[in-house]
């Protein structure tokens, strides 16, 4: 066989798996193509062996501090997810809950008009739920707009 | 421990097993990474993140298999990628470079050629140095190769001849 076909052939892929199978078995017996190629020692000599990096610092696989684990595992960690979710929901439901409601201010509101000039109002009294409220009277300039409000008082 | 026993605990999340795994063989990784990229502190790099891709795909790992071969099979594929970016990254870097930098440009083969060590095989195509790098330096079959490798037992033999034929070629014209 013609080593020089031998080798074009072995290196033109795709070849049926019998035909390659024979060009192997050439190319390892044959004295003249193994001269082609270079030896195991030849190469071993080019490269880096673990033998010579007995002087090389060790990997660190994981950068973090060493020791085991300090993770939660993940069935744990969607445990605590939920927890921690329902503990927020929980404690916003309690402040929610803690605050009172607001209850629409009770009073009597007399208007006392006369004529067009003057438009005269009193507030008898007012009361936010069964406390009393002060009222507070504005009147923002704006022609026929005058703004009541009730406040409780702060004692 | 035996390496089964902490493969177990490993995939449990056991950092100290996983380390205590990999010890005995981090050498043959970086050896590995080393001859394949041609720079130190690139190979470290990849071994490391050889190393993070192996823990967080514990679970796939075969119990049947030897765990060395698997990790090393990782650690190629990580340098092949290092090694394809690098080739990206070259190409554009040469486009715009003188653009950049307004005078001579280096060509891949300095670039490459970080260090002595393995200066030759660094002038090898990627796969053709991955598959040399597996068989002589780590004792990989053909059929191992071509499952790190992902092509088929005759592509990784063809490679594995032609890089032998090359580095032939090359170790004659250096002297």
């Amino acid at each position: 066989m013609n080593c020089d076909w031998v080798r074009f052939a072995y290196r033109a892929l795709p070849l049926p798996a019998w035909q390659a199978f024979l060009l192997e078995r050439h190319i390892d017996r044959c004295p003249r193509c193994q001269a082609q190629a270079l030896g195991d020692a030849a190469i071993l000599s080019l490269g880096v062996t673990p033998a010579g990096l007995r002087n090389e610092p060790p990997l660190r696989p994981f950068n973090s501090e060493s020791g085991r684990s300090r993770g939660l595992r993940p069935a744990w960690r969607y445990a605590f997810g939920f927890f921690l979710a329902a503990a927020i929901l929980g404690g916003a439901f309690a402040i929610w809950r803690s605050v009172p409601t607001e209850t629409l201010p009770q009073g009597i509101v007399t208007v006392s008009e006369t004529e067009d000039v003057a438009r005269v109002f009193a507030v008898l009294g007012a009361r936010i739920g069964d406390a009393p409220a002060r009222p507070v009277i504005f009147a923002p300039g704006q022609p026929g707009m005058t703004i009541v409000w009730f406040e409780k008082n702060q004692n | 421990m035996s390496e089964e026993e902490l493969i177990r605990c490993a995939r449990l999340g056991d950092r100290d097993a996983f380390a205590g795994l990999v010890s005995a063989h981090e050498k043959k990784l970086l050896a590995l990474c080393w001859n394949m990229l041609g720079d130190r502190e690139e190979a470290r790099d990849a071994a490391q993140d050889a190393l993070l891709q192996a823990f967080l795909n514990l679970g796939r790992f075969d119990a049947g298999r030897s765990f060395v071969r698997w990790l090393l099979g990782i650690g190629a594929k990580r340098c092949l990628d290092r090694l394809r970016k690098r080739k990206t990254f070259l190409r554009y870097f040469q486009g715009h470079a003188g653009e950049w930098l307004g005078g001579a440009v280096p060509g891949p083969e300095a670039a490459a050629a970080g260090e002595d060590a393995g200066r030759l095989l660094q002038r090898l195509p990627a796969r053709e140095r991955a598959a040399i790098s597996l068989a002589v330096f780590e004792g990989f079959s053909a059929r191992e190769i071509a499952a790190a490798l992902g092509c088929s037992e005759s592509t990784a033999r063809v490679h594995l001849y032609n890089a032998r034929v090359k580095l032939k070629k090359e170790v004659a014209d250096e002297l």
